[in-house]
């Protein structure tokens, strides 16, 4: 039974991870840009959560709303302003520049709100379970999380595949070139992706921060995370790092229960095997290189 | 056709070779440093040179071989872990460690670089930082080099190192600086031989390989680079380089644990600000930005946080407007370069690209190395189990091995030094720690040793002893208005009692009570598992490790606590910002003392200055013959080198006699710190006094909160080991005493800045010939309304340092909020006085039970008497039996002692003066539950409908068991 709960609480825990990488895994596969502050993006949406529902007095449903709103337009201003400028052959500079971005955000976050553990309170739902049997009960929250990553991802694919942006944001990611050709304006396009991102990243950081605590210095363990996701289910492809993200929370559950202190380790044991034997990760979307 | 003999291939030119003989002469000039700069400019250029070198290593991989990995810190980390590993698990020399460290890691980048290869740009980059993640976890499991608290390396392993005796006897120097020469020595050889391994690397044909492959990788490949091989040789000598370098950081830090380590800040991020800002690509960037970081770090690093983000966002601009830094920007504007990589064809007309260098492969230098497997235990003398464990036996750790043992707690006390203090420091005795003493049963000792408060308190403000008086303030509550508010708060009363002489009234308490105490016993390290502490000391008599097991662990270890740096606490604030000189001297000054008894003689002559208040300071030791001066100096420059004859003629300057008969004690050193910790303890340990709050002696303040911290705590652990109370109990330590800390540290920093307004006034602070000042000080004579309003300003100031000496509400009143205490829903009583200099006494939850004189018989006794000894305490009135039954019930269900007592007329305790009718805030049905400190814990106003219900409900909250 303790092992069937363990599958279970990783399975789930995956669903977090797979949050986590959705945002990752949208920027990489339209512009090919690895946000190395994404980790720290995502504890900056748990902390604009947080104000909402402490400074100002939101429920964490409107407070989530408002701070997703809010993050979405930071994401828009910051590539179109910043990001794009970074944008060519050379990988130096987005990779340097969200790196110093990171760095900015944890010192910002450090001295904005302190190095205290803080959590998000989501009136008590937190501590609902499900009871499936004697032993096995399910919280509430980590199978909300799950649901979400599901319903993020459906949603992401039905824009991808069934609208007009999604169509000039595929466009975009096969040939910028002669998508512009077609008069699809590049810039504006990254802006709305990474803008998308960080609404999802926002979610993310939502459920970072109510089903445990969060802090500043937190953001960069959270993008190895999302990155090793990502890497495990295979570049491109939303489902495969749903499936990346359960590999991975698997991983880390089992190790935990094995000993505590080897649940990290275990995480990145996994990614570096399916680097060896898989390097292309499990799910890659196309068989070319 | 070309006709090609008019045309020749340069490596250099004129500029680069006179550039490369400057930089010969400078690589010399740097190894003579030692014997010229002080020990602290040393240790920066030491810091200088290794960042270059780390910075070079990855400029190799980024900027030449296009390999961005922000994981180079799994090899500073592997490089020093091993070398630790080697030198004390092995007992190899030090220097033997480190060289054979840096061969493993290179052996052990082979397997890395297998993995990592798989990816390519970003995610290669994201893959290096997970290797280094994956070693560090690894790493933080070795529990023999201290899992994840990691370990210190033990001086005599240190000292160990190739050269260290010829090195110390030939310049006479103490063992650190001597470790810090070799160490330097190390630095400068280990990063010529990277840098100029890098230059000749470039200049070859396997170099240009290098630049093909940044530039165009599958072009390279198809005129026949071996691209792989070619990554991997770089990759494999960036491994070597970064791991020779960390071992010797490490190697001269003493002490490494798998955070610092494998710190992606301090040996990625740096790095790349580094090699950014400097020019990517040149040999020469990474030196520039190495200065560059190095002038940023001293101008902002006291800013912390706002430092890193400023190289953030410097790190930012840079590339976004001069991607190739300022090297880059150097080169393409006047072309000029010291290291000159590329190849020039020079001929008759404008130069032509350079075609003509096919490219071959590069062979791959053979790695050598060694594998650490087989290591032997650390020598064990034997195992000791404890139920609390301290490290320093100073007033911090004296307080809670006496106060642990009071309440019949084991407890085992380890000190660094075979006896305890040895110089007198601390000195003023506040009143809060006299009532701990009290309680111990020490006051009288502690009386007999100290000087009384009616001789403390003539603050004296002048030029020299001798010379003029400028201004004196009465201090320590000598006013009469302000005697009155010391008396009526405490049964105690403020003294002066030298740390030398109070250490050994506190420690021989401890001792006479159970605590065993271990002199010449050094701490290394600990882990902690679910149970507890596991912490590994070192007998410095026999030269023996052994282990001491313990429930919980006091790090109480001092300004330098290596505790709190291990556990990682985060700490506020920078250590040496100021020097001070402690001279130590015999002379009988009665004749200038003795009409103005005292503590404190500031002089103020220009020149004089100690730890950033800018006066040179004669304080009491024993009156009237036992003096300390105070002296600053700058502490960047390290310790002066001063003789006895050149104190004498110091303390002569302040004391203004040149007849009088001096005779120096004892010269020593120490430096004003302003820091204090956001977080006190983590997990079973819990750090209390300097490990925690560091600051100027100013206000007098440190000895005391240090004891304070002890009261604090010491109940908490009582309780907790006797499963009475949930370990979350604990957490309120942090909760209630780390405001304390950061309140005190703040107000003796502000005391430091309100010195400054004094010598404004007087024109001190002008510079000028002595004469100039001595006439802007005497300004203030003439009777003119510019002097007098001069003369009003500095009464005003002389008056506002009653905020250093007269600060009764910051030595008394801390109120505490936490899970332990209980709000009764009234507000906070107001402050109707200044709080910081006025005590106001409530019996508000949170304070500190307000003291009144009451009557048992014929004894007078303080109502702080009747609480405390390790007990929870029931106070109520007349009509309040109905409490001392539910105390009784309490109890006995709760196992925990809880005293009640009724004080009021016709009961045991007699309120005769009538004064706790006012003090109590409650009705004579009313209760107050006292905790074991003093505190108030929780209040009732009235009787209440369920008193047992009510009292057990408050206790099984305070315990954390609700």
């Amino acid at each position: 039974m303790v092992w069937v709960d363990t599958i279970i609480q990783g399975i789930l825990l995956g669903g977090l991870y797979a949050l986590f990488a959705t945002g990752l895994s949208l920027i990489f596969g339209i512009m090919r840009l690895v946000n190395l502050a994404h980790g720290d993006f995502m504890i900056l949406g748990a902390f604009a959560v947080l104000i909402g529902i402490e400074a100002i007095g939101l429920n964490i449903v409107v407070a989530a709303i408002l701070a997703a709103g809010l993050m979405f337009v930071v994401g828009y201003v910051l590539q179109f302003l910043l990001l794009n400028r970074t944008l060519g052959k050379d990988i130096l500079p987005p990779l340097l520049v969200t790196f110093g971005l990171s760095i900015i955000l944890q010192n910002g976050m450090l001295e904005a709100f302190s190095a205290d553990t803080r959590r998000l309170s989501a009136g008590g739902f937190e501590d609902v379970s499900i009871k499936l049997g004697d032993n096995l009960a399910i919280g509430a929250m980590p199978l909300l999380t799950f649901v979400s990553a599901v319903v993020v991802i459906l949603a992401l694919n039905v824009l991808f595949f069934k609208t007009e942006t999604g169509r000039a944001f595929r466009a975009t990611s096969d040939d910028p070139e002669t998508a512009q050709l077609m008069g699809i304006d590049n810039h504006r396009i990254f802006a709305l992706a990474m803008a998308l991102a960080m609404l999802v990243v926002t979610i993310a950081g939502l459920y970072l921060g109510s089903r445990a605590t969060f802090d500043p210095s937190m953001g960069p363990t959270r993008l190895i995370f999302a990155f090793e996701a990502v890497i495990i289910g295979g570049l491109g492809s939303l489902w495969g790092t749903l499936i990346g993200g359960v590999i991975l929370g698997l991983a880390q559950t089992i190790g935990a229960r094995i000993d505590p202190e080897w649940q990290m380790l275990a995480g990145h044991i996994v990614f570096l095997i399916v680097l060896v034997f898989r390097p292309r990760g499990l799910f890659p979307r196309t068989a070319g290189p | 056709m070309i006709d090609t003999t008019l045309y020749s291939v340069a490596k250099s030119t004129r500029a680069s070779q006179i550039a490369l003989l400057a930089i010969a002469v400078l690589i010399i000039a740097l190894a003579f440093a030692p014997a010229i700069v002080s020990r602290s400019l040393l240790q920066d250029l030491f810091f200088l040179l290794t960042m270059i070198g780390l910075a070079q290593c990855w400029n190799l991989l980024a900027g030449f071989s296009g390999l961005v990995s922000v994981g180079q810190q799994a090899f500073v980390g592997l490089g020093a872990y091993l070398a630790f590993a080697g030198s004390i698990l092995l007992d190899l020399n030090p220097l033997i460690a480190i060289i054979l460290a840096g061969c493993a890691a290179a052996l052990l980048s082979i397997p890395t670089a297998y993995i990592v290869f798989r990816l390519q740009g970003a995610y290669f980059a994201i893959g290096t930082w997970v290797v280094a993640e994956v070693y560090r976890l690894l790493f933080a499991q070795w529990k023999q080099l201290g899992g994840g608290t990691g370990t210190a390396m033990p001086k005599s392993y240190q000292k160990a190192m190739f050269g260290f005796d010829a090195v110390k006897d030939f310049f006479d120097v103490k063992t650190g600086a001597a470790l810090d020469i070799i160490s330097y020595w190390l630095a400068l050889l280990f990063t010529v031989v990277i840098v100029g391994a890098a230059y000749l690397i470039l200049r070859t044909r396997e170099g240009l390989a290098l630049s093909a492959i940044r530039d165009n990788e599958t072009a390279a490949a198809s005129i026949g680079v071996d691209v792989t091989r070619a990554k991997l040789a770089v990759y494999i000598f960036s491994a070597a380089g970064a791991a020779l370098i960390g071992a010797l950081i490490f190697f001269q830090k003493a002490s490494i644990t798998p955070d610092s380590a494998f710190s992606l800040i301090d040996w990625t991020a740096y790095v790349l600000f580094i090699v950014i800002i400097g020019g990517i690509g040149t040999l020469e960037g990474p030196i520039v930005g190495a200065i560059i970081l190095f002038a940023l770090r001293n101008a902002f690093a006291d800013y912390g946080t706002w430092y890193l983000m400023l190289l953030g966002a410097i790190a930012i601009l840079v590339m976004l407007i001069a991607p190739k830094g300022i090297w880059g920007y150097v080169q393409q504007r006047w072309d000029f370069s010291i290291f000159p990589t590329r190849r020039r064809l020079i001929g008759p007309d404008t130069p032509i690209p350079d075609y003509t260098q096919p490219v071959t492969k590069m062979s791959l230098p053979a790695p050598v190395g060694v594998s650490g497997t087989d290591l032997p235990e650390i020598p064990t003398m034997f195992d000791i189990e404890t139920d609390v464990l301290i490290i320093g036996s100073g007033p911090a750790g004296g307080a809670s091995a006496a106060l642990l043992s009071s309440y019949g707690v084991d407890n085992i006390m380890i000190e660094k030094y075979g006896w305890l203090a040895n110089t007198p420091r601390a000195h003023i005795t506040n009143q809060r720690t006299m009532e701990i003493l009290r309680e111990l049963g020490i006051e009288e000792d502690a009386k007999e040793k100290s000087v009384p408060q009616e001789l403390m308190g003539n603050n004296v403000f002048c030029t020299s002893l001798a010379g003029e008086e400028i201004g004196r303030l009465l201090t320590w509550g000598n006013h009469p208005s302000r005697k009155a508010d010391y008396d009526l708060a405490s049964p105690c009363q403020i003294c002066d009692i030298p740390q030398t002489l109070m250490e050994p009234i506190i420690v021989g308490k401890a001792m006479a009570s159970g605590t065993i105490t271990r002199f010449k016993t050094e701490y290394i390290s600990h882990s902690q598992d679910a149970d507890g502490v596991v912490a590994t000391v070192r007998d410095r008599v026999a030269d023996q490790t052994y282990r001491i097991r313990a429930k919980y662990m006091i790090g109480a270890d001092g300004a330098r606590s290596i505790i709190a740096d291990q556990l990682g606490l985060p700490m506020d604030g920078q250590m040496g910002i100021e020097g001070s000189m402690n001279i130590e001297f015999t002379c009988d000054l009665s004749k200038y003392v003795a009409h103005r008894p005292s503590v404190l003689y500031w002089i103020f002559q220009p020149g004089a200055h100690i730890g950033g208040i800018g006066a040179g300071v004669i304080r009491m030791v024993r009156p009237w013959h036992k003096w300390l001066s105070i002296y600053g100096y700058d502490a960047k420059d390290g310790p002066p080198d001063i003789t006895h004859a050149e104190a004498e003629k110091i303390v002569r300057q302040l004391i203004g006699d040149d007849e009088i008969p001096i005779t120096i004690d004892k010269l020593s050193f120490w430096t004003v710190n302003n820091m204090v910790a956001r977080r006190y303890a983590k997990g079973r340990v819990f750090c209390m006094g300097d490990a925690v709050h560091r600051h100027p002696p100013t206000n007098g303040l440190g000895s005391n909160t240090s004891i304070q911290d002890a009261y604090n705590l010491a109940w908490k652990l009582k309780l907790v080991l006797d499963n009475k109370a949930d370990p979350s109990l604990l957490e309120t330590y942090n909760e209630e005493r780390q405001p304390v800390g950061k309140q005190i540290v703040t107000r003796a920093n502000k005391s430091i800045e309100d010195y400054a307004p004094i010598f404004e006034t007087l024109g001190l602070l002008q510079p000028g010939s002595p004469d100039e000042v001595k006439r802007r000080m005497d300004q203030r004579k003439q009777p003119t309304a510019e002097a007098e309003a001069r003369r009003k300003a500095l009464n005003a100031y002389i008056r506002k340092k009653s905020y250093e000496f007269n600060c009764h509400g910051v030595e008394l009143g801390q109120r505490y909020t936490s899970k332990a205490i209980i709000p009764d829903g009234t507000a906070e009583p107001d402050y109707t006085r200044d709080r910081e200099l006025y005590y106001h006494p409530t019996t508000w939850p949170g304070a500190c039970l307000p003291h009144v004189w009451v009557d048992r018989n014929q004894d007078k006794l303080s109502t702080l008497d009747l609480v405390g000894k390790g007990r929870f305490t029931v106070l109520t009135g007349v009509s309040g039996a109905g409490w001392i039954e539910a105390a009784a019930r309490a109890e006995a269900e709760l196992g925990v002692s809880v005293a009640g007592i009724q004080i009021g007329p016709g009961c045991e305790i007699n309120d005769t003066f009538g004064d706790w009718a006012l003090a109590s805030e409650i009705a004579d049905s009313g209760c107050l539950l006292i905790r074991p400190d003093r505190h108030v814990a929780w209040r009732q106003r009235d009787l209440s409908a369920s008193p047992t219900g009510d009292l057990m409900a408050a206790l099984t909250r305070i315990l954390g068991k609700a």
